[in-house]
């Protein structure tokens, strides 16, 4: 989206996790860029690190998880820097977040209202009457049905996606320029998905928002996001805008992502691809490429020396970590 | 995001071996078991290490001081009481007496209670409504209330004592087996095994009790902590233990009015009881901690 | 809800009535002639056993015994203590504002210093802070409580001589009893050295009565603070950007603290129990002397009305705890 602002820069971003002396790599050289109204889909198993990501994103990585490098730029600002206390003026006001399982983010003895005015009271200097009008706007915003019944009541007595709408307006309640959203949709009912997904959508072009999509589930990210960043056993793998990728995935997981899904289940072979043998154990470190294991197209090289992320021209912007990206035709590097 | 654990490495460890690998890791309760084992084994050996025979008056060596004060006599180790006796051989052989107390006790809540609670969980309707209030009724009245009445009917002595406490310490394995009972009836295994024609005991003993060892060895541990101090709060009442039996709690009992002159015919035997409970209570959390699959090994 | 709590009142029928029961039994296993015992006379003539026979209604059938027995329960008659030859009910209301009066302090004490200990060791997970009150605990509650009296007497009363060591207040000050309770009616009576001297009496049996709970209330209160913490809606108040006093007072505390109301409910009988040892070590006169006092001297109605009454509070009290915690928890409400 050139010309619109950057609201993110993340740059170089590794987390650690130590327990009992041993340190355990989590996250590795972490790049990202978010302009305003651009949506950024992450993409990746369980454990490749995206919600580590994100939660680095907003300064939440706590013990035993440790920062080891890394920059996270806010309109410029450097978050990382700051003190909490700084930090936290940002949170829920500049950059908000949305987690995957909405009925547990919430507290259970808090009213919904209760909850969501707290946001207000964090970040604001508006009196009570006044809260309380923009709380009730809000809950119409986000089109929840029968708001002033809902704000009494409690998390546990309301749906998935209830809960998840709650969740949104929370986020959004204070205007932010940047929305993480970490798996939204996933603990949801297929039928409320969809009307969250398009709630977010609308959200962020009336508001312009910057927003960071998390998923493991490419067809929900080739909806929502512009750019896609593929991500595996905690670092960066492929790079690109989403249409350039589901027209043709470079790096070879991605490519076995793609395989991968439902609708390209191959009616001629009668099978569905899936990929074969899982993601090193965290910890485990390996001497070259940590796809290679299970890597269809793995040379020798690729088992000795660790690629890192490339720029690739022809088919920009796009970043491979890959010695051999696939193209097109056959087997050329 | 869930935590990330090197899983590889408990992965090639059967659950009994995870268990012990474990509790072994926690330093604490590995002291605290070889702090019981020593204790035992003093118990054990009273009759060789004592120094002394524990019930015999050395009537020139009253209420000496334990080394190393002045007024302190040799050979007696940690002093004397009022009728001249030694401190350290009745502490040792008051051992024998916890600690064996302890473990009968237990054992006798622990058999009882199991049936007791199997029963009722695998009965279930009256059976069970009736064996719950029971035990809510017991439940109800403290503790060493509970055990001094028992004890003030039965009569004063070490053994009607063990047997009130062992009475008092039940409810509580009745109300954990039976939770523990009903909660695996539901479990595939249990309809598996019946399906093979297990029914009742055999069921009970072969299916289920396996699989439910893990909060019943917790509490009895905790119960034996408890048991320990019952025996001895009942001896301290003169309702257990009766003089001379060097019964820890009952030697607190005695000492009480030499609290000025003899300081330490006091804090001696309260501290071997301290030693001996904090030990077991200590071995009780790792045990827990240790069988409870939640929680992170490293 | 309403249910639920009409539910719960209802449990406590069968409960006093098999503390009735129990009690009931409990004289006729007594070693020795219930009747004599009951009527505390020995060696009486043949007349007089058969008034008392009848007095006692031993000679009805079992079942028409209990009812009786039961029935004059509820009357507010349960029996005469055979050595002050006054109604078990009316000495227990004499003595039982002493023992609540210690108790309630020693709670007091317990959940004030208790609960922000457990929350301390909960956020200062495994550092020095955590360790050393997690050690502090245990200690604790592995104590034999009337070892620890005696060990304070030691130190405060006879070596510094700071502490009086029984009673619960000097014999000089003569305070009318209005309430029981003493720091009320010192007050009452305008007289604040006896006031204070009461406070000063209280100060080492409440410590000693509070040590337990205090243990479990800081072990239940740590236990439960790290639950609540690793719960995804703690995360999200980070998010928000709410400053973490606000996330651990406000948001972690709220929940942790619902299992600890209840443990705290349930102490009571833990603290009846610590009083009996904690009343005969200080010369409290409350009702852990008296019903101790009733079994050495073989009180018989004594020991059976006090039971009752102690075991009937309990009950009282944790049908109170469970009610509370229904109310407390929204979770349990309305479904």
């Amino acid at each position: 989206m050139s010309g619109e602002p950057v609201l993110l820069e993340v740059e170089d971003l590794s987390v650690d996790f130590e327990l009992r002396g041993v340190s355990v790599n989590a996250i590795q050289s972490i790049s990202l860029k978010v302009s305003a109204g651009e949506t950024v889909g992450i993409v990746g198993e369980s454990g490749s690190g995206k919600s580590v990501t994100s939660l680095a994103i907003m300064g939440l990585i706590k013990e035993p998880g440790f920062l080891r490098s890394g920059a996270v730029r806010i309109f410029g600002e450097d978050m990382l820097k700051l003190t909490s206390r700084q930090r936290r003026k940002h949170l829920g006001s500049v950059v908000s977040m949305i987690f995957q399982e909405p009925t547990e983010s919430l507290n259970p003895v808090f009213t919904i209202a209760q909850q969501i005015d707290e946001a207000f009271k964090a970040h604001g200097s508006m009196d009570r009457a006044q809260r309380k009008d923009r709380v009730l706007e809000l809950m119409k915003i986000v089109g929840m049905p029968e708001p002033e019944k809902v704000l009494r009541s409690w998390p546990h007595q309301l749906s998935g996606g209830m809960n998840q709408r709650v969740m949104i307006a929370m986020a959004i309640a204070c205007n932010p320029s940047l929305l993480i959203a970490d798996e939204p949709t996933t603990a949801v009912d297929v039928t409320v998905q969809q009307q969250i997904l398009l709630l977010l959508r609308r959200l962020q072009q009336e508001n312009n928002m910057g927003m960071i999509f998390i998923t493991h589930d490419l067809s929900v990210v080739s909806t929502m996001a512009d750019k896609i960043i593929v991500m595996y056993a905690g670092q960066v793998v492929e790079v690109c805008d989403t249409d350039d990728l589901f027209q043709l995935a470079l790096h070879p997981y991605t490519e076995a992502l793609l395989k991968s899904l439902p609708e390209n289940y191959s009616a001629l072979n009668k099978r569905m691809d899936s990929i074969k043998g899982t993601q090193p154990a965290a910890g485990e470190t390996l001497p070259g490429c940590r796809f290679q294991p299970r890597c269809n197209y793995a040379r020798e090289l690729c088992s000795q020396q660790k690629p890192v992320l490339n720029v690739i021209e022809e088919f920009s912007p796009r970043e491979v970590r890959c010695f051999y990206p696939l193209v097109s035709d056959s087997g050329t590097t | 995001m869930k935590e990330i654990s090197p899983s590889e490495i408990l992965a090639d460890l059967t659950p009994r071996q995870e268990v012990w690998y474990k509790l072994r890791a926690n330093r604490s309760a590995m002291t605290a078991l070889i702090v019981l084992l020593l204790l035992i084994a003093g118990a054990v050996l009273a009759p060789l290490i004592a120094t002394h025979d524990p019930f015999e008056q050395f009537t020139d060596t009253l209420l000496a001081p334990p080394y190393p004060a002045a007024e302190s006599r040799p050979g007696f180790l940690l002093g004397t009481d009022d009728l001249g006796r030694d401190m350290f051989s009745r502490l040792l052989y008051g051992a024998r007496y916890s600690l064996f107390l302890g473990f009968a006790i237990v054992v006798f809540s622990l058999v009882s209670g199991v049936m007791i609670g199997a029963v009722a969980g695998m009965k279930r309707g009256l059976t069970e409504t009736v064996i719950l209030r029971l035990m809510d009724i017991m439940l109800a009245v403290p503790a060493i209330l509970l055990a001094i009445v028992i004890v003030a009917i039965l009569g004063p002595s070490l053994a009607n004592a063990a047997l009130a406490v062992s009475i008092v310490l039940l409810p509580q394995f009745v109300r954990i087996t039976r939770a523990a009972v009903i909660s695996e009836m539901n479990q595939e295994y249990v309809l598996a095994s019946q399906l093979d024609g297990s029914k009742g005991r055999r069921l009970f003993f072969q299916a289920i009790l396996p699989n439910i060892s893990a909060p019943l060895i917790v509490l009895a541990t905790l119960s034996f902590s408890s048991a320990i101090l019952d025996i001895a709060a009942l001896g301290f009442l003169g309702l257990g233990a009766q003089p001379p039996t060097p019964e820890w709690g009952s030697l607190l009992s005695s000492s009480r009015e030499l609290i000025e002159v003899a300081p330490w015919t006091v804090t001696l035997p309260g501290l071997a009881i301290l030693i001996t409970v904090l030990a077991s209570n200590i071995l009780g959390d790792g045990l827990r901690d240790a069988l409870d699959p939640k929680v992170e090994v490293l | 809800m309403l249910q639920l709590l009409l539910r719960r009142l209802l449990l406590v029928v069968p409960g006093f009535l098999g503390v009735t029961a129990l009690t009931f039994f409990l004289i006729r296993l007594a070693p020795g002639d219930p009747i004599l015992l009951l009527a505390g006379e020995r060696g009486v003539s043949a007349e007089r056993y058969a008034e008392l026979q009848h007095q006692f209604g031993f000679d009805q059938p079992l079942l028409i015994q209990f009812t009786d027995y039961l029935w004059q329960v509820l009357n507010g008659n349960l029996g005469t203590s055979v050595v002050t030859q006054t109604p078990v009910l009316e000495e227990f209301g004499k003595l039982f504002p002493a023992t609540l009066e210690l108790a309630v302090i020693a709670m007091i004490f317990a959940t004030i210093i208790g609960i922000p200990a457990g929350v301390l060791a909960a956020v200062k997970r495994n550092t020095v802070i955590d360790h050393s009150i997690t050690a502090v605990s245990l200690v604790g509650y592995s104590m034999p409580i009337f070892w620890w009296a005696l060990l304070l007497i030691l130190l405060f009363s006879v070596n510094l001589g700071w502490m009086p060591v029984a009673g619960r207040i000097n014999f000089i000050y003569d305070i009318d009893r209005v309430t029981g309770f003493m720091l009320i009616d010192t007050l009452l009576a305008g007289d604040k050295d006896a006031f204070f001297d009461a406070l000063h009496h209280l100060v080492l049996p409440a410590i000693v009565l509070a040590t337990i709970p205090l243990a479990v209330i800081t072990r239940m209160t740590r236990s439960s603070m790290l639950e609540v913490l690793k719960q995804d809606y703690i995360r999200t108040a980070r998010a928000k950007g709410l400053s973490e006093f606000s996330v651990i007072f406000k948001h972690a505390l709220r929940n942790a603290l619902i299992p600890v109301i209840t443990v705290i409910g349930l102490q009571t009988s833990i603290l009846l129990t610590g009083a009996i040892l904690t009343e005969i070590i200080f010369s409290w006169p409350g009702i852990g002397k008296w019903i101790l006092e009733a079994v050495y001297r073989r009180d018989y109605p004594v020991v059976q009305g006090g039971v009752l009454l102690i075991a009937g509070l309990v009950i009282l009290v944790n049908t109170t705890v469970d009610l509370l915690y229904v109310v407390i928890n929204p979770v349990l409400r309305r479904r």
